[in-house]
């Protein structure tokens, strides 16, 4: 495939009083074209779902408290409210369950598998992990993302739309994809992080002239 | 026999809980948690950063660290200045901090991650405006004023909040005002 070119969109900073359909269509613009793939980053797509929590109002269970003290001390579910919210959103037996099934696999040198069965425990962002004003918040991963890129391609009329989850550290995946998209090949697209920092405010990319340099 | 059967079952099980909580709480122990603290003793005095006819700008740096095993978080962190009308009456306040490494002056405190056994510094800011127009003549025989420093900290335990106290001197005052 021919090199494409990645547009990123600046934005103000969108909350949970946004819709992130609109604002993709405002700030997008005549940018987006019906050849083009838009993508946004699943963090403000969470946050526009207002899928966002504050330690202030989790109440950490006995099982937050005991399996947090098991994971590094880097990650979100080391603290008592970020594995709190990976509860609240998959349950505390399952995310228990599979926390100990998810150490015995490890015995036998497979990882990841927590992180596989309890989806949102991978997806959260713990505090500090989030740029202001949400740096005092907990954001899930987002919902329904299949849906929300059907819609986004409705309103814009661009070729297709994907969630995507990117960062600087070379890790891409696409989280949910519009009808006829094909996820991994938009991962590899996006695997250099066009959305950049949280403070360069551009958590929209469209994927200019997709359509045209795939067919031709 | 049954009875006694079913007995040392439910013995064995509730002394398997009880060794498997006892063996994770001294796991808990010997893995800590953060402790952030503030360490006031090593503060800066206030110096000048901004005069003008009406208001006078000080800061002072005050040094933090986790002293903990964990890392911490500061999740918010504000000063809260203590100068009520009964003892001065014609200074208002205006405080905030920030972390030096992400100065801001918008009053807001970017949330942070405080590695075991790192730290940094804190810049305390004070305003003192002169409420009839003139800060020479409203901030004389200015009182030694408190200073709270508050912050909301998190690391593997419940959030909590900390108070550190510094203090405004009133040869701070003066030097900056040359009065």
């Amino acid at each position: 495939m021919a090199k494409l070119s990645l547009q990123p969109v600046h934005t103000r900073i969108l909350t949970e009083y946004d819709d992130i359909v609109n604002a993709i269509a405002y700030y997008g613009g005549d940018d987006i074209g019906s050849e083009d793939i838009v993508c946004v980053a699943e963090t403000v797509v969470a946050i526009t779902q207002g899928r966002v929590t504050r330690p202030e109002e989790l109440k950490p269970s006995w099982q937050a408290r005991l399996l947090n003290r098991f994971v590094p001390k880097e990650g979100s579910m080391a603290s008592i409210y970020g594995m709190q919210a990976a509860m609240d959103a998959e349950g505390e037996w399952k995310t228990m369950f599979w926390f100990v099934v998810g150490a015995i696999a490890k015995l036998f040198k497979k990882r990841g598998v927590f992180y596989k069965h309890v989806r949102q425990a991978s997806l959260i962002d713990d505090v500090t992990g989030t740029m202001p004003p949400y740096d005092k918040h907990i954001v899930y991963g987002p919902a329904n993302a299949d849906k929300l890129c059907d819609k986004i391609v409705k309103k814009t009329g661009a070729y297709g739309a994907v969630v995507a989850d990117v960062n600087d550290l070379k890790r891409s995946a696409v989280l949910g994809a519009s009808r006829g998209i094909n996820p991994k090949e938009i991962a590899r697209i996006l695997i250099d992080n066009p959305f950049g920092n949280d403070s360069q405010m551009t958590p929209i990319v469209i994927i200019k002239d997709y359509a045209n340099v795939r067919n031709g | 026999m049954i009875i006694l059967t079913i007995v040392d079952i439910c013995m064995t099980i509730i002394g398997v809980i009880a060794i498997g909580y006892l063996a994770f709480r001294i796991f808990a122990k010997m893995q800590g948690d953060e402790r952030i603290v503030f360490q006031t003793k090593k503060h800066t005095n206030f110096r000048l950063e901004d005069i003008s006819f009406d208001k006078v700008h000080l800061v002072a740096e005050v040094p933090y660290k986790n002293l903990g095993k964990q890392n911490g978080t500061i999740m918010d962190c504000f000063a809260r200045a203590y100068l009520p009308r009964e003892q001065f009456d014609t200074v208002s306040v205006e405080t905030w901090v920030c972390d030096v490494k992400r100065k801001r002056s918008d009053n807001y405190w970017e949330s942070v991650i405080i590695e075991a056994n790192k730290g940094g510094l804190v810049e305390v800011h004070l305003i003192l405006k002169g409420l009839n127009g003139n800060i020479r003549d409203d901030a004389q025989y200015f009182p030694h004023m408190s200073v709270d420093i508050i912050a909301q900290i998190v690391g593997r335990s419940d959030w909590h909040m900390t108070k550190s106290r510094i203090v405004l001197h009133p040869d701070d005052v003066s030097r900056a005002l040359a009065i």
